[in-house]
């Protein structure tokens, strides 16, 4: 006879997944276009990727911003039930709304004190902060899990804010992505939801006590030739 | 040195499961046990229990936890060298008593001890096997720095980095020494479980405090207790690594450490051939648990050792169970399983150790080749 095993149901570690979009009215057009698209594109490879991993659990949301801020999706879906709703661009860019909309997940609870893979955060933006981004910054980076969260931010086009988008990512070492096509913005999306996630996966859910700060390499740029937003 | 007990009163079951992800990565198990009883060392063998019968007190256990990251790329080596080392120190309170230590910073003394012969031993083996080049410069590289502690002037020793949990139970003290994650769970004499040393809330996720750090002496967590009489001893204590815990999501009431252990002793205390045959079970079964465990949860290595105090489960089952115990006759080794003085044929409950009489109502039981021994209200 077996004997029921003591200790009751047991579970992987779960990861947050998190998209900050940028849907102010600078993004209208091709650039909100091409952002809906990648990510949609690139779900089935990021499912892949999890399936792959039985040992992480990834749960993804969404959080816009413009004028105001607002989740897509507020509570967190589990990755094989997520779906991408496409986003319009209107507005200005109160991103400081969104960190600290963001930075509310990131306290313990929701968040499990120990039992959790650190969380992917990953901005996109092509411009400038219109509200008090230093204070929405200041609240994330001041909950444990959001601090230790692996911080990426993607800039769209030349316009977008690249010391915001350093200070969000907090790391000298970990520099902003630009995008300076919809080719590179596709790769960067790509990378962030597949390779990236690979990485953070597999480091943090082996029993490892302190990881290192290095990322997986970035996928390359377009040529130069290609045509700009 | 006199025991409080008579022979046989305790029992240890332990086991370390390598984790799935790391048998998926073709990693070596990462964690180690090992216990001292009656001057005999016992590591934990792989894939395998230990289940031993202690004869006397004390008995000393430890578990330590190897980091799996990548710097970290000795902590196999080191976690062997953390269990050794630990149970080497602590070998020394074998004659001491709780009133020669209790006034006595234990941290300064023996946790110090324990770092500073880690520290050493750790150095002999990277004279023996020196780092490799490509190992200088992983060591070199910059580690995170959200733990300043980290960035310390002898890298070398991150290679080893290792967590210590070690239980010294003795015939006037228990003293727990942690240093790092896991967990250290005592059952009490009432059922309840406690945790004589809580978690660390300075640390999220999988941070945590290890040998490694410089001084790392200073954050081992200790917790003495005062053992007047047998009835002071608690039921059971669990020591674990990491890897138990993270398995079980946090915060709820139907599943975790504390329910692992409550389970435990329920299995022991409900099996109908008595609390050595529950504790069998125990034995038979905890490594394919912790197996288990490991592939349906966070897939770390896992290392558990339980002791027992029997007297104490058989006063509790006595009180809270309502059951009935029966036991073939022809399966009990009784030279070997009871304590030679209390074996009296004419009174087979007490030759299982149990304290209550056998129950009237009990005698009504009859099954083929089988004797009811013993009964609980």
């Amino acid at each position: 006879m077996t004997t029921p095993m003591p200790g009751g149901p047991t579970e992987s570690k779960p990861l947050h997944f998190i998209w900050i979009c940028d849907c102010s009215g600078s993004m209208k057009g091709e650039k909100i276009s091409v952002l809906n698209e990648a990510i949609k594109q690139t779900l089935p490879e990021m499912k892949t990727t999890a399936v792959n991993n039985p040992f992480a659990t990834i749960f993804v949301r969404a959080i816009k911003f413009s004028s105001g801020a607002e989740w897509i999706n507020t509570d967190p879906v589990p990755l094989e039930k997520y779906s991408w709703f496409d986003l319009e661009a209107d507005g200005v860019t109160d991103l400081g709304k969104a960190l600290s909309m963001v930075a509310d997940e990131m306290k313990i609870p929701p968040m499990p004190a120990k039992r959790a893979i650190a969380p992917v955060l990953v901005l996109l933006s092509d411009g400038q902060p219109t509200d008090n981004f230093d204070k929405g910054l200041k609240k994330l980076l001041d909950e444990p899990w959001g601090k230790k969260a692996v911080r990426i931010a993607i800039g769209i086009g030349s316009d977008a804010d690249f010391d915001v988008l350093n200070k969000f990512i907090n790391n000298a070492e970990i520099p902003p992505f630009r995008a300076d096509n919809a080719t590179d913005l596709i790769n960067y999306i790509r990378w962030a939801s597949t390779t990236l996630i690979k990485d953070v996966t597999e480091r943090k859910s082996d029993g490892s006590k302190r990881d290192g700060i290095t990322l997986p390499p970035p996928p390359d740029s377009a040529p130069l030739d290609t045509a700009p937003w | 040195m006199t025991s409080h007990y008579a022979i046989k009163d305790w029992r240890l079951i332990g086991a370390s499961a390598h984790g799935a992800k790391h048998i998926l990565e073709e990693k070596p198990n990462q964690d180690r046990g090992m216990y001292f009883n009656q001057n005999r060392v016992m590591p934990f063998p792989p894939d395998d229990t230990i289940n031993e019968t202690i004869i006397n007190l004390p008995i000393i256990l430890a578990v330590a936890d190897g980091h799996g990251a990548q710097i970290h790329f000795r902590s196999e080596k080191g976690a062997e060298i953390a269990v050794d080392t630990a149970i080497d120190v602590c070998k020394k309170l074998e004659n001491s008593s709780f009133n020669s230590i209790k006034d006595s910073k234990i941290k300064e003394w023996l946790c110090r001890d324990i770092y500073r012969r880690w520290v050493e031993k750790v150095q002999i083996n990277i004279d023996k096997n020196p780092f490799s080049e490509n190992e200088k410069i992983l060591l070199r590289k910059k580690v995170e720095p959200k733990i300043p502690q980290l960035v310390n002037d002898n890298n070398e020793l991150l290679a080893y980095g290792s967590t210590i949990l070690t239980i010294i139970i003795h015939d006037t003290f228990i003293l727990f020494l942690q240093l790092g994650d896991g967990n250290i769970f005592v059952i009490n004499q009432d059922g309840t479980t406690d945790r004589p040393i809580p978690d660390d809330d300075r640390f999220v996720g999988t941070e945590t405090t290890s040998l490694c750090l410089p001084e790392a002496w200073y954050e081992f967590k200790v917790k003495l207790i005062e053992i007047t009489n047998n009835s002071d001893y608690p039921l059971m204590v669990l020591l674990s690594t990491d890897g138990l815990e993270g398995s079980y999501r946090e915060g709820l009431l139907d599943r975790g450490l504390n329910r692992f252990c409550s389970d435990i002793v329920t299995i022991v205390c409900e099996h109908t051939d008595g609390i050595h045959a529950g504790l069998d079970n125990i034995n038979e079964s905890l490594l394919n648990w912790l197996n288990s465990i490991s592939k349906t949860g966070i897939g770390d290595d896992t290392t558990v050792g339980i002791i027992f105090n029997i007297p104490q489960i058989i006063k509790y089952r006595n009180s809270n169970y309502d059951i009935i115990i029966k036991k073939k006759s022809i399966e009990l080794p009784i030279e070997e399983k009871l304590p030679k003085n209390e074996i009296t044929p004419q009174n087979p409950e007490i030759r299982l150790g149990f304290e209550t009489p056998l129950n009237e109502k009990n005698e009504t039981i009859s099954e083929p080749n089988e004797q009811i021994v013993d009964c609980i209200k």
